[in-house]
């Protein structure tokens, strides 16, 4: 029994299809992300759930029932948006309190749970400041306090760390999933922000122009992507056309630009022209004088890009490509450095080239 | 030493310009206040007449004023007037300010224009309107028509600064409530109203001021009735006595502690402590 579904789910603005018919189903305290460039329909996908838009046609249910032309405030929906919209002229707990207020709560019963969720989010210490004398990462405790205490069916996130500078958004990340799997709150999160989607999520729904091109778990979406435009979104990636030329069973022969390699595929056919993606982490590069393998190719790096636990080089291939590869930059692995415009030898292992068909 | 004679020519520089504006700026001053100030020193004189600087000083004519059936009435009138304006013209402005921002966006330079024409409008082309109007239902000379009169001058002032609050107003906050259960009602009552609260205090005074203030419009619907305006404006007519140098004043007392609390609200407000 899902918790969530959207079917079919479409807004159309005149002609321009902002959200696609699109299909989800979130499963009970699931953490799904909707990743995508700007403008691809995820927040347009978020304000449909939350009662913002009316969708154009198909039905969305939370809990059982189609929520299709119910208005906002009685949707059960909790809402972090991305510059928190806490209400300047309220104090922290004042905030908090507002939906239970709105519920016409008791006030014994409100101020228990406002303290509970205070307590939860770690802000008791500061429920009488106002939200203009907290930092950025309280400010966001303060949003997703607000938006738990009313108990919502699904919670929804739209980019709420854009604000955040980065070592507080990598531990406001943590904090937040950590709270949401205590919780057990299915949670809907919009973000442009592939490390975001691949750190936090259950799944991911990866959608361009309206539409989902891919929806799986953070290591299929990465290491299986659906199309090209998957693969470039989310992390570095080598995408090449490329042609397969032969065929003995599954061991098939591909070419891609000058460069000729046999991959093991059962899908593919003789003559068939694919793209194939190479993760530049999966690519390794040696010193020129050790013992060359055959199937290695040779190359020189154009250049080099300094990351601290990885470097990055541009190594031009020899009648072939250039190539980006991540080396670990870890001292304790068999460790190697490469200059500018040193001769290596790079070696494709035909499980780091992923055929995308 | 060349460097010594460089920082005194830069000192020279920028010294004079300065000393200038002060200057200019003291002489704006002096030409704005110095006939309130005349006005407000010649009415504590204690002859029977205005003169400057008054040969006797004393409180006498505003006692005179205070205790004056005349002066009490129009005085009465005027702040009825104003008090009944005031709230009606915040609401109606305030609804209209929210009708454009939030309204359909087509048309809506056009209709904002209209709405706000009678700010620059010659007062006497819109007296001389109202009065036809007022004439034709029967109603100058009473409430019925000063009010709506004034109504028209004050809410296009209501339009310009709750506009002014509703334009920086973060939508984002009122789909906050609205997420959290509140209606849309209710969102704007707890949430946009006291953020824009700025604009509304604004809009509140310069209705106030401006209907307490009013004369052309109001002198075309009065017959026998008189606001402060219109009082002070028939006692100058038939003699220049030192009691209307003490109405003036009071007059001034009043716009001026408005004003002020005008300016006060909106810098502590517009300051950061409510608008981020």
């Amino acid at each position: 029994m899902s918790n969530i579904q959207l079917k079919n789910l479409t807004k159309k603005y005149g002609s321009f299809n902002a959200v696609d018919s699109i299909n989800l189903s979130i499963k009970n305290g699931e953490f799904v992300t909707l990743l995508g460039p700007s403008g691809c329909g995820k927040t347009t996908t978020l304000r449909m759930v939350a009662g913002f838009i009316k969708p154009t046609s198909g039905d969305l249910i939370i809990g059982g029932s189609n929520m299709v032309g119910v208005p906002p405030q009685n949707r059960k929906v909790g809402l972090v948006f991305q510059n928190y919209a806490l209400f300047p002229h309220m104090s922290v707990r004042k905030n908090v309190a507002f939906g239970l207020k709105m519920k016409k709560m008791q006030q014994s019963l409100i101020a228990e749970k406002v303290n509970k969720i205070l307590e939860t989010v770690q802000l008791q210490e500061l429920s009488e400041r106002m939200p203009s004398e907290l930092s950025g990462g309280q400010q966001q405790r303060v949003a997703l306090a607000r938006a738990l205490v009313i108990e919502p069916e699904v919670l929804l996130l739209d980019e709420p760390f854009g604000a955040l500078d980065k070592n507080l958004r990598d531990h406001m990340r943590i904090e937040l999933r950590d709270l949401q799997r205590k919780l057990n709150i299915s949670t809907i999160f919009v973000t442009h922000d592939q490390d975001e989607a691949l750190s936090m999520s259950d799944r991911i729904v990866v959608m361009e122009n309206g539409k989902i091109c891919q929806i799986g778990s953070p290591s299929e979406i990465y290491e299986n992507p659906a199309s090209v435009f998957v693969a470039g979104f989310l992390g570095l990636s080598n995408i090449f056309s490329a042609v397969c030329t032969k065929i003995i069973r599954a061991k098939k022969t591909i070419e891609f630009e000058g460069l000729t390699i046999e991959i093991e595929s059962e899908k593919l056919n003789k003559s068939d022209k694919i793209s194939i993606m190479i993760r530049p982490e999966n690519i390794q590069i040696y010193k020129k004088k050790n013992d060359s393998k055959k199937e290695d190719f040779l190359g020189f790096i154009k250049s080099k890009i300094y990351l601290g636990s990885t470097i990055q080089y541009q190594v031009k291939i020899k009648d072939g490509p250039v190539i980006l590869i991540n080396a670990n930059n870890s001292k304790i692995l068999n460790y190697q450095d490469f200059d500018t415009n040193e001769e290596v030898r790079v070696h494709l292992s035909k499980n780091a080239i992923y055929p995308i068909i | 030493m060349g460097k010594k004679l460089m920082s005194n020519l830069e000192g020279y520089r920028s010294l004079w310009p300065r000393r200038i504006l002060v200057i200019f700026s003291s002489l704006v001053l002096f030409f704005l206040t110095a006939p309130l100030v005349i006005l407000i020193i010649q009415s504590f004189t204690n002859e029977s007449y205005l003169s400057f600087p008054p040969p006797t000083y004393g409180t006498r004519w505003y006692t005179e004023v205070i205790y004056s059936e005349d002066w009490q009435n129009a005085t009465f009138l005027s702040l009825t007037i104003a008090i009944i304006v005031t709230p009606l013209s915040l609401v109606l402005g305030t609804l209209v300010a929210f009708g454009l921002e939030r309204g359909p966006k087509k048309g809506k330079q056009t209709i904002q224009a209209i709405m706000i024409s009678p700010m620059v409008l010659p007062h006497i082309v819109l007296g001389l309107g109202l009065f036809k109007i007022a004439l034709q239902f029967n109603i100058s000379d009473s409430l019925w028509a000063f009010v709506p009169a004034h109504l028209t001058i004050t809410i296009p002032f209501v339009i310009v600064t709750v506009g002014a609050s509703l334009q920086t107003f973060n939508i984002s906050l009122e789909e906050a409530a609205r997420s959290l259960g509140a209606s849309k009602f209710w969102a704007v009552w707890y949430i946009t109203l006291p953020i824009i609260s700025p604009g509304l205090i604004a809009g509140a005074i310069f209705s106030f001021i401006i209907s307490f203030d009013e004369f052309i419009i109001t002198f075309f619907l009065a017959t026998f009735q008189r606001t402060l305006p219109l009082e002070m404006f028939s006692t100058l007519m038939y003699q220049v006595k030192p009691s209307i140098a003490a109405v003036s004043a009071l007059t001034l007392a009043i716009t001026a502690i408005l004003t002020v609390v005008l300016m006060f609200r909106g810098q502590v407000v517009g300051g950061g402590k409510i608008i981020k």
